[in-house]
């Protein structure tokens, strides 16, 4: 017998209640683990994509979250730029968010100069390249042949044009394998931008530091007017769908505990008002206020843990079921790793102390003589 | 710190230079939102969601804009992009000052046929409408500051425009645009006819910045008379899209058969 | 007010507790449970408190066992003045032990861990606590119930279970509120036999609150209150 059996005991006297903590305190758990992890996972996706396609600087038009999409003109920038020392490609990639099928939602569709180094990291699944420039036809990543139910041989309608799907290719970046590719010529006939690109990338020499690759970022941010250079890791930093994924998971992470926080609160109250009379008992048999103090936040802490321990359980069931569901197939890539594991069971101890504080001191300051006079 | 206080005074000029003043006549107001408007060819691509009275969705299409603005004169080249039965369909229109507002309708890939159509009529079924985009009204002679009104948070002042008499086959007779007192951008318009009733209102939802500081519409509604709404969503766009010499041919073609 | 003659046959050291002019009100002195209350109870004595309900003698059973502080009057504690003991808590750990009159068991636990509850939270030696508890038991005729449940034990068992929690923690006073009153004679007289035997074997004080004058009669000395007030002093010799 010793205090933190004597914890389980009283949790255990009333299962129905705890039972109904445990779970609610559980799926704030699962919650905050699968937004989180799906968060991440997107941000490291991005970043995958970036890494494998070998490109050290992105280039683009200023702009700002509110603007328009601004592309422009690849020739003179990219001439210019290829001037640069060290600078050995500068390749166009105009991409847009469309939707080619009413019952799929909007994918990515992407023109990559061809030939270019950005086609290297693909591995071809089926079919084809596409061979020359001007070939319509299209390639489709493997999670788009899934999503859209095409093979090759059939067509695709992007922007009121049909298009052939010649090859199916496999890439380590979701964002690609759920997209739709075409060579750069191809892609600005299909959206009536002749000649325009979003996004230039460049490659340097390879034995180049860091050092020297932010050197040549800051010539082109001081150069170029109206445009900025930035690498890929900060591009994904400053993806919109990124950001905004990561501010839901920490707005879930805040509103899960403060509901947390508060369920643990609340139980807490009711169970030391229903005991009130022990608890005078249990000071009448000499326990010291402080052993009062510990018991209630053993409990409650107690109940946290294992509500975040069952949420863990739940959110890492979570996030593979959504993983796996038809409609968000190849948009989640989640990460889940054992120091964010231990991170929430550290919340969910938080939660349990803070939330029991208030109760515990309450119980603390229990009257023995008027509590053992309660029937 | 005298460099400082230039800034701010500069600030402050250029803040009074945009908003509109007390005293400001709608003439003048007038002749900046056209400012605002100029491009030397831009290009947007947009969603249409249509509702009709019984709020019942219908396929969704996707419609294609290229214009180009300049002092006196605005063009517009729309062309729908799917559904397949809206694929090709291509329309042009132009409006100016002291230029009666015309359209065309090309049909048929092979032929290339021109006919003449109603700048006032719905194009693809839904509530999107070329003389609504183009604002014609600004050109008018009766402009009138009737007041102030917030709509949707927005401050916003309010100007009356009316034509008369009416040209052949023209209705609209009367619009009311509640225009961003700072952005000088129209947040809502409501368009009437002669008989004084509301043919349809345009709202916008969301907007985005241009390069050149003005708004945009990114997301509005368009209400026509009979209760069906049309939600349009801008997806894509170019705001300098290079205008190819043959873009607007159509305005330049002989319509094959002239209707009334 | 009356005085309670602080020599008692069975000791003849100092007393043990002793009370001067204690007042204790309730609600802004409309009620008065005690009203210059003396008295003076010696080492190893077994006093019985009586009286019609509402006298106060619940009420100085609980100023005895610190639960509650008086309005006015001074509290000793071997010449130790109440008012200067720093931690209650620990004053109680370590010299009062408690039975109630509903016994106040934790119906969840067995009666072996019934009797530790006192114990926990305690840097005490877990296994030195266990031994003991295991003594009490075997003491008060409960070897075989050890594992038994509150619901498990009949009124007579529980009581016993209570008395061993309370000299768990070897206490030098046990205060008892009406502990034969939820009993049959029997398991009364039971109860009332175990508590003048451990009275002896560890030297216990006991000051025990009844309103049964057949209960009474079993203790070393009888005090009568009334109106918050000792009546008078009957000394009883076993």
């Amino acid at each position: 017998m010793n205090l933190i059996r004597f914890a389980f005991n009283n949790l255990y006297r009333r299962p129905a209640r705890t039972i109904l903590t445990l779970s609610a305190i559980s799926f704030g758990i699962a919650a905050i683990v699968a937004l989180t992890a799906i968060a991440w996972g997107f941000e490291a996706s991005w970043q995958k994509a970036n890494d494998a396609r070998g490109t050290d600087l992105i280039v683009t038009r200023l702009a700002s979250q509110n603007s328009m999409p601004s592309p422009f003109s690849a020739e003179k920038v990219q001439h210019d730029l290829l001037m640069i020392p060290h600078v050995n490609q500068a390749v166009g990639l105009l991409s847009e968010m469309l939707s080619v099928s009413y019952d799929s939602p909007p994918l990515f569709v992407f023109g990559w100069e061809l030939p270019s180094y950005l086609w290297q990291h693909l591995q071809l699944l089926e079919g084809r390249w596409p061979q020359t420039r001007d070939e319509q036809a299209v390639m489709i990543g493997a999670l788009a042949k899934e999503l859209l139910h095409k093979s090759i041989g059939d067509t695709i309608e992007i922007e009121g044009f049909s298009y052939p799907v010649i090859g199916v290719f496999q890439s380590s970046a979701l964002v690609e394998n759920g997209a739709i590719l075409m060579s750069l010529t191809q892609m600005q006939h299909t959206v009536d931008k002749e000649g325009k690109v979003n996004v230039l990338n460049l490659q340097v020499d390879a034995d180049l530091a860091v050092k020297e690759i932010e050197q040549i970022k800051k010539t082109i941010n001081n150069t170029f007017k109206g445009f900025m250079a930035i690498t890929s890791g900060e591009l994904v930093s400053q993806n919109a769908i990124v950001r905004i994924s990561k501010a839901m998971s920490n707005a879930t992470i805040l509103i899960a505990s403060l509901v947390g926080a508060l369920i643990v609160f609340n139980t807490m109250l009711m169970s030391i008002s229903e005991r009130t009379r022990e608890i005078g008992l249990l000071l009448a048999l000499g326990w010291h206020p402080r052993t009062i103090m510990k018991l209630i936040i053993s409990e409650s802490a107690i109940l946290s843990l294992a509500g975040g321990m069952l949420g863990m359980i739940l959110g890492i069931a979570l996030t593979y079921g959504l993983e796996h569901l038809e409609l968000m197939r190849g948009k989640i890539d989640a990460i889940v790793s054992p120091a964010f594991l231990l991170a929430v069971l550290g919340l969910s101890i938080i939660l349990g102390v803070l939330g029991g504080l208030y109760p515990a001191l309450k119980a603390a300051r229990t009257q023995p003589s008027h509590a053992l006079r309660q029937e | 710190m005298p460099r400082y206080f230039m800034l701010i005074f500069l600030l402050m000029i250029g803040m009074v230079g945009s908003a509109v003043s007390a005293e400001e006549s709608a003439q003048n107001i007038i002749h900046r939102i056209l400012q605002h408007r100029l491009s030397q060819g831009f290009e947007v691509r947009m969603n249409i969601e249509v509702f009709d009275a019984e709020n019942q969705r219908q396929q969704p299409l996707k419609v294609a804009l290229i214009g180009r603005y300049v002092e006196q004169q605005q063009q517009l080249l729309i062309r729908g992009i799917t559904p397949a039965k809206y694929t090709h369909q291509i329309y042009a229109a132009e409006v100016g000052k002291n230029q009666p507002p015309r359209m065309f309708r090309r049909y048929g890939v092979e032929n290339h046929s021109v006919e003449p159509f109603n700048i006032e009529s719905p194009l693809f079924d839904s509530g999107l409408i070329a003389y609504d985009m183009l604002m014609p009204w600004w050109y008018w002679h009766d402009q009138q500051l009737i007041g102030n009104q917030m709509v949707n948070g927005h401050d916003c002042i309010v100007i009356q425009s009316v034509e008369q008499p009416l040209l052949i086959g023209q209705e609209i007779h009367r619009v009311i645009s509640y225009i961003d007192r700072k952005e000088l951008f129209p947040w809502r318009i409501e368009i009437f006819n002669n008989e004084q009733q509301r043919l349809r209102t345009l709202e916008v939802q969301q907007v985005m910045r241009l390069e050149s500081g003005a708004l945009t519409a990114k997301a509005l509604t368009v209400e026509q008379f009979n209760h069906q709404v049309s939600k349009i969503f801008i997806y894509s766009g170019d705001e300098h899209y290079l205008i190819q010499p043959e873009s607007f041919s159509i305005l330049e073609s002989t319509p094959q058969e002239v209707q009334p | 007010m009356s005085l309670i003659s602080t020599s008692s046959p069975s000791s003849k050291t100092l007393p043990i507790l002793r009370g001067q002019h204690l007042h204790l009100w309730f609600d802004h002195e409309k009620t008065k449970a005690l009203d210059d209350m003396n008295y003076a109870i010696s080492e190893n004595e077994f006093v019985a408190i009586t009286g019609p309900s509402g006298c106060g003698k619940s009420s100085l059973l609980n100023l005895l066992g610190t639960l509650e502080i008086p309005t006015g009057g001074t509290l000793f504690f071997r010449n130790q003045n109440y008012h200067d003991i720093q931690d209650l808590a620990l004053f109680r750990r370590q010299h009062i032990g408690f039975i109630f009159q509903s016994f106040h068991l934790i119906p969840t636990l067995s009666a072996l861990d019934n009797i530790l509850v006192p114990t926990l939270g305690n840097s005490q030696q877990k296994k030195d606590v266990t031994e003991r508890a295991l003594d009490l038991l075997n003491m008060l005729n409960l070897g075989g119930r050890s594992n038994h449940f509150p619901s498990q034990l009949s009124g007579g068992e529980r009581q016993r279970v209570a008395i061993a929690r309370a000299l768990i923690n070897q206490p030098d006073i046990l205060l008892a509120d009406e502990p034969t009153g939820s009993l049959d004679s029997i398991n009364a007289q039971q109860v009332l036999d175990i508590l003048c035997e451990i009275k002896q074997q560890q030297s216990l004080t006991i000051v025990m609150v009844t309103h049964d004058p057949a209960v009474a009669l079993r203790a070393d000395r009888e005090v009568r209150m009334r109106d918050g007030k000792a009546l008078d002093m009957t000394q009883v010799l076993t």
